[in-house]
C-alpha cells in the first residue's frame, strides 16, 4: 500500500478507503480530452478495474489535449492505447479495451459489468444512450461536457437522484450542438473538466463530500466563473424511460450512423468476418475464408446470409460504400457491423502479413 | 421590473453578450422568455435551459428581481 499513502494518511480515505477505490471498477466510455485525465487519475488512484471503450484511432490533432496518448500512438486504436498507458501507470489495475463503438446494441452487455459510469463523450446522441442504460441498470453516471473554454460537470442517476433528462429534458436538433472539431477547444479545457470527474468518481467510491447529484456545475476558464445549478428529478421522464426499458428517443435516432473500425484494433483471430462490398471486377481480388463478397447492390437481398453473432466489417476501396453498407445493416438487423476504415488495398496488405 | 440575465456557450455567442439587464413585466417564466425572445429573436427554437436563481426551473412564477441564466446543452468532450 506504500503506493497510495498520500491517500491512506487522509482521514476521509485511510486503508478502509483505498480498498473501496481498489474494489471498485470504472467504465470509461470515450478517450478524448475529457477521459484521458479521467484515465490518467483513476489509474493513479488504484481504481481496481477500468473499463474503457472507444472505437476511434489516435489522430495527430488529439494530442494537443489527450494527455495520455503520444506520438507513437497516432493511427493506433484508443482504448487499446489507453489500456496500455494504465499498464505503465499501475499494473495491478485490471483493464479491459473495446474497440467499438457504444451502441443500443452492446450497451447493457458492457456498462453491467461495471460500478460507476463516466461520460467522456462528445456526441449528444450518446450521452442520451449513456444516461438511458445508466437509469435502466442502475449506475451513477459521472458526466462532462463542454464548449470552448466553457464546461458543465453532474453526476446522473447517483442513489436514484436526477439523470441527464432531467437536466435536458429537450433533445437539440442536431446542427445545434458542434462538437470540438468543429468549433476548437482550448487544451486544459477538457482536462480541467476531466480531473473534476474523476473527482467526482473517487467521492461517489469514498462517499465523501458532496456529489453533484441534482447540481450542474457551469465553469468558464476565461472569466474564472464557477456557479452550480440546483436541478430536480423528473419523474415522469424517469418513469417514461422505465417503461420502455431500452434507451428512446422520439426527435432523433439514438444508432450511431457512422461506426468506423480500423485494422489497428483487430487482430485476424477476432470473432469476426470481412464483407467485400465492391463490385466483382474490382481489384485487388482479396480471398480468405474470413472474406464474403457481397456486392452493395446486393447487400439487401443476401445480407441475411451471412447473419451470424460474429461482427461483420464491411470494406470497400474508399469507405464510401462500406459505411452505406453498415448503416443499411445496423439499421435492418440485430447485429454489429462495422465499416473498415482503411480500403482494400491496406486490408490485402494485413491479411498477407 | 429589471432582470439580470446570465447567457452560457452558444447562447452567449448568439447575442453577443454574458450578461444584460432585460426589463420585463411578466410574471412566469415562460412570458420572462417570450419577452426575452423579442429582444433576441435569434433565440427562437434554440434550445437551453431556464435557470432562476440558481435553480433550473423551465416553467411557473417569476420570481421579482430574479438572476435568470440560459443554459444551453455542451456537446464537446
Amino acid at each position: 500500500m506504500t503506493r497510495y499513502k498520500r491517500h491512506i494518511a487522509l482521514n476521509e480515505i485511510g486503508a478502509k478507503g483505498q480498498s473501496k477505490i481498489n474494489n471498485t471498477s470504472v467504465l470509461v466510455v470515450g478517450v478524448g480530452g475529457l477521459g484521458s485525465p479521467v484515465i490518467e487519475y483513476l489509474s493513479r488512484a488504484g481504481v481496481g478495474v477500468i473499463g474503457i471503450i472507444d472505437f476511434d484511432n489516435v489522430e495527430l490533432s488529439n494530442l494537443q489535449r489527450q494527455i495520455i496518448f503520444s506520438e507513437d500512438d497516432l493511427n493506433k486504436n484508443k482504448a487499446i492505447c489507453a489500456q496500455e498507458y494504465i499498464k505503465k501507470i499501475n499494473l495491478s489495475i485490471k483493464t479491459k479495451a473495446y474497440s467499438e463503438a457504444l451502441t443500443i446494441r452492446n450497451g447493457s452487455e458492457i456498462i453491467q459489468q461495471y460500478d460507476i459510469i463516466v461520460d467522456g463523450t462528445d456526441d449528444v446522441k450518446i450521452r442520451y444512450l449513456l444516461n438511458d442504460f445508466c437509469v435502466l441498470l442502475n449506475k451513477p453516471l459521472v458526466y462532462a461536457a463542454l464548449y470552448k473554454f466553457e464546461g458543465q460537470i453532474s453526476v446522473f442517476n447517483y442513489k436514484e437522484g436526477p439523470t441527464y433528462r432531467c437536466l435536458f429534458p429537450i433533445i437539440p436538433k442536431e446542427d445545434e450542438l458542434p462538437n470540438c472539431s468543429q468549433t476548437g477547444v482550448l487544451g486544459v479545457v477538457p482536462g480541467i473538466l476531466g480531473i473534476y470527474q474523476a473527482n467526482e468518481v473517487l467521492k461517489i467510491i469514498l462517499d465523501i463530500g458532496d456529489v453533484l447529484s441534482g447540481s450542474v456545475l457551469s465553469i468558464n476558464l476565461l472569466k474564472n466563473t464557477h456557479t452550480t445549478f440546483k436541478f430536480s428529478k423528473n419523474e415522469m421522464e424517469v418513469n417514461k424511460l422505465i417503461e420502455k426499458g431500452v434507451p428512446y428517443s422520439d426527435s432523433i435516432s439514438l444508432m450511431n450512423s457512422d461506426y468506423r473500425i480500423s485494422l489497428n484494433s483487430l487482430t485476424i483471430d477476432d470473432k469476426c468476418i470481412f464483407v467485400d462490398v465492391r463490385n466483382e471486377d474490382e481489384e485487388p481480388v482479396i480471398i480468405h475464408k474470413k472474406i464474403h463478397h457481397i456486392p452493395l447492390g446486393k447487400l439487401k437481398n443476401e445480407i441475411s446470409n451471412i447473419i451470424s453473432d460474429k461482427k461483420i466489417i464491411f470494406f470497400c476501396s474508399s469507405g464510401k460504400r462500406s459505411i452505406k453498407a453498415s448503416n443499411f445493416t445496423n439499421k435492418n438487423f440485430n447485429v454489429q457491423s462495422f465499416s473498415l476504415k482503411e480500403g482494400a488495398l491496406m486490408l490485402n496488405k494485413w491479411i498477407n502479413e | 421590473m429589471e432582470y439580470t440575465v446570465r447567457y452560457y456557450g452558444q447562447i452567449a455567442e448568439l447575442v453577443d453578450s454574458n450578461e444584460e439587464f432585460i426589463f420585463s413585466e411578466a410574471d412566469t417564466i415562460q412570458r420572462f422568455i417570450k419577452d426575452l425572445i423579442q429582444i433576441h429573436p435569434i433565440l427562437k427554437g434554440k434550445t437551453f435551459q431556464v435557470v432562476q436563481n440558481n435553480q433550473i426551473k423551465r416553467e411557473g412564477a417569476l420570481i421579482r428581481k430574479a438572476v435568470i441564466d440560459l443554459l444551453p446543452q455542451f456537446s464537446g468532450g
